[in-house]
């Protein structure tokens, strides 16, 4: 029962950060159509820029500011960088590609994933970085009550995705960005006809999911304490499959598939194998993917001759 | 209405049925480039002549090659070109982005490894184990196919990728094949299949025809003559009723298939083909390796064998080849710094030779490097650097220019980072203003080569692969020597 309860606990933590991964494919997918590869090294390039940051202001053991201030300046920055980095992305390596062949973006983005993944090499190292968010909050803190143990680290993990879900929702359904998002999603030759700059909204979008990239970058390395220049690709691969488990293109779907991948991964990891929970997550994932390609929210596209 | 108003028939040709005369009459209507030129005489010369010619000279190579070193990146070449072929029916024909090819390479090699080393104490004849391990790579590529059945383009994609990530797993975490089920364990005791990390040694080498090949010369010309035979072979495919099939498969999948493509069926087959001649290469690059391990075949190889199958050309056979020999080689010229500044520097000064007419622009370009280096110079003398050069560093004219500089990393990574920020400003300046930036780009371009990328050989390849794919997809999606596919709209 306490293993049970504990995977349950990593589980919800790992899909939440895989949710807010998948945000960003979903809503790049959704306006574009578009697989963004290199959104899983954007993810990295956040938990660098949370690490720098921290560093920066005196390094977890003697922060310049106090933690309930230093938290959400850290999320705060990596947004923005990764936000920032998110639109050079679209602008140079996308944007040319509009009316390209399907493939083209899709290998550009390959190659600009390799790029970003060695320009970091360059940059940083191939060393492990350790945020050690333990010496920046109580260990003992957070919920202990019998068998639910849950850190204060994760309670922060699972509250920030869970609020950022909640807001973008409503940011998708009331605002008038977001209302341009999803007109432009549904078509963006109409979307431009009506009077729409749809660049600017493909820019807006690209900001917004690279900045939840960032956001969940940031927090894995709270979490996990560890950040190294080749963990996207593989947190990439696993939000997008996320994405579509969920539906692509739909901020709900999102959610689930990000809290069904992490559930998945961690009871793989407790109950069938430590070494090969990844294979066991994968042969899920295609076994998903060809069983309902459409996902669990999304709607079947109908295809046009 | 006499006969002779009426408009001429247009002349029969051997193969009118299945052409289309608007798609046909598309390269007359094309402005010709130097590129188009070149590639028009030399697809005027029969296929078995120019293989006969390229495979001629690159075994005579072997004969006049100055040392094992040199040999062993042509041998590089002649792989790579040979895994790119196979790519290109996959990809460049088919259209099918297979993200699980370099796993087939991995799988070709390991089935070898396991059938010709003391591993399991097998030693299969070369030529019985290698058709057996194509036939197996075949039949895996047949099997991973299967989802093409109902998967296409991004989802296809990412499931071929699960593939290739789950053979690298399986691959380094094959030493302890050990599943626990409910606290049992199956097997009771880890199988040990691939060797895990530690990969598997001791590789025999291939014997053909009662000759042991066990020079870097010797499988050289085993693998152009394979490369050769297989580009031969696929050339014969490609104007075959199945190569065209596979062909009008990539134009339009939906319309192939109205026209009676067995389009599904045809997937399978080209993934099983790709995979065949992966496979085979594997068994080459085992035999030559003399040990495999997984992290050969994860993601930064195969953006490799994409590199050079694009780079090439996609939907171009031979030209395969011409991607093969920049990945291959790029890497070795970056291995010094001294070779990698005759390649950086030497491709500055090509580039500015032919692009930067009139020499007024030429002029610009360099007054605006000269004022960019006083300016760096003096803001970093300001900080009380030392700017005289260094034992490695450039000596004369253009290493006085360009500072070789103390705590060079950290001035490196600044240039290199400025060195982006700055290449990607220049591609949104307009036409009169580029020589200007250009200027104050490569003068940046400069200090991080000096002074961070010329001691990092393999990252900087990397960089280059990774920013050239982006650049070729931006600037000519079909690649140097590649088919224009043919938009309908």
């Amino acid at each position: 029962m306490g293993q049970f309860v504990q995977l349950v606990v990593n589980g919800l933590t790992l899909g939440s950060v895989y949710a807010l991964i998948a945000l960003g494919y979903s809503l790049v997918y959704g306006v574009l159509k578009l697989l963004n590869f290199a959104h899983g090294e954007v993810y990295m390039i956040g938990a660098f820029l949370g690490y720098g940051t921290l560093h920066t202001l005196g390094g977890a053991a003697d922060p310049a500011l106090p933690v309930a201030v230093l938290l959400p300046v850290l999320l705060v920055v990596a947004a923005l960088g990764s936000g920032l980095v998110g639109v050079a992305i679209e602008r140079f390596a996308y944007r040319p590609l509009r009316t390209a062949p399907r493939i083209a973006p899709l290998v550009s983005a390959l190659g600009t994933s390799f790029f970003l993944q060695n320009a970091v090499l360059l940059v940083v190292g191939a060393r492990i970085l350790r945020y050690e968010s333990e010496k920046l909050v109580n260990v003992r803190s957070g919920i202990h009550e019998g068998v639910l143990n849950v850190s204060v680290m994760r309670l922060l993990v699972i509250g920030v995705s869970f609020s950022v879900m909640i807001g973008l929702t409503i940011f998708m359904r009331r605002s008038k960005l977001g209302k341009a998002m999803r007109a432009t999603s549904y078509d963006p030759e109409a979307a431009q006809m009506m009077g729409l700059d749809v660049n600017r909204v493909i820019m807006v979008t690209f900001f917004i999911g690279s900045a939840l990239a960032g956001v969940a970058g940031v927090m894995s390395g709270l979490v996990y304490n560890r950040v190294f220049q080749t963990m996207g690709f593989v947190a990439g691969l696993k939000g997008f499959t996320a994405s579509v488990v969920g539906g692509i293109g739909s901020v709900q779907g999102a959610m689930a598939g990000g809290l069904i991948i992490g559930f998945a991964e961690s009871f793989a990891q407790g109950y069938v194998s430590t070494t090969f929970y990844d294979v066991v997550v994968f042969l899920v994932l295609i076994g998903f993917m060809l069983i309902r390609p459409r996902g669990l929210f999304g709607v079947a596209e109908l295809k046009k001759v | 209405m006499t006969d002779d108003t009426r408009p001429p028939e247009p002349a029969p040709t051997d193969r009118s049925i299945g052409k289309d005369q608007w798609v046909e009459a598309a390269a007359d209507r094309r402005v010709e480039t130097r590129v188009d030129t070149i590639r028009r005489r030399i697809s005027s010369t029969p296929v078995q002549w120019r293989i006969l010619v390229v495979g001629g000279v690159a075994l005579l190579f072997a004969l006049v090659s100055p040392s094992d070193y040199i040999t062993r990146v042509a041998f590089t070449v002649a792989l790579y070109t040979l895994l790119a072929t196979g790519l290109n029916v996959v990809v460049g024909w088919s259209g099918l982005l297979d993200l699980g090819y370099a796993a087939f390479f991995g799988f070709g090699a390991y089935a070898y490894a396991l059938l010709s080393s003391d591993k399991f104490h097998l030693h299969w004849p070369t030529l019985v184990s290698v058709p057996v391990v194509v036939a197996g790579t075949a039949l895996l590529g047949l099997v991973l196919g299967l989802p093409s059945r109902r998967l296409s383009g991004d989802y296809l994609a990412i499931v071929t990728l699960f593939f290739g990530q789950i053979f690298v797993s399986i691959a380094n975490n094959g030493d302890r094949l050990q599943i626990s089920l409910n606290g049992n364990e199956i097997p009771s005791k880890p199988f040990n299949l691939t060797g895990g990390p530690n990969g598997v040694t001791g590789i025999d080498p291939m014997s053909l025809f009662g000759y042991r090949v066990h020079t870097i010369t010797g499988y050289y010309l085993v693998t152009v003559v394979t490369a050769a035979i297989v580009i031969l072979l696929f050339y014969r495919l490609r104007n075959a009723r199945s190569g065209l099939a596979l062909r009008s498969m990539r134009e339009d999948p939906l319309a192939a298939e109205i026209l009676s493509v067995p389009v599904r069926r045809l997937r399978l087959v080209a993934f099983a083909l790709g995979a065949a001649v992966a496979g085979l290469a594997g068994t080459i690059f085992a035999a030559v390796q003399q040990s495999v391990f997984g992290s050969n075949f994860d993601v930064p190889f195969l953006v490799l064998l994409y590199a050079s199958a694009i780079l090439g050309g996609l939907g171009n056979l031979g030209a395969g080849f011409v991607g093969a020999f920049i990945v291959a080689v790029l890497p070795e010229m970056l291995r010094t710094p001294s070779t990698g500044r005759l390649l950086v520097y030497g491709a500055l000064i090509a580039f500015l030779g032919l692009r930067m007419r009139p020499l007024g622009r030429l002029g610009q370009f360099v007054a605006s490097l000269i004022v960019t280096g006083a300016l760096v110079r003096a803001i970093l003398a300001g900080f009380g650097t030392d700017l005289r050069p260094r034992g490695s560093g450039l000596s004369g004219f253009t290493g006085a220019l360009v500072p070789h500089l103390e705590r060079s990393v950290t001035f490196g990574n600044i240039a290199f980072l400025a060195l982006i920020a700055g290449g990607l400003a220049l591609t949104l300046l307009s036409r009169e203003w580029r020589p200007f930036g250009g200027g104050v780009v490569t003068y940046v371009g400069m200090l991080a080569w000096e002074n961070r990328l010329a001691d990092q050989g393999s990252i900087t390849r990397q960089l280059l692969i990774g920013a050239s794919l982006v650049a070729i997809m931006a600037s000519r999606p079909q690649g140097i020597f590649g088919t224009k596919r043919v938009e309908v709209l």
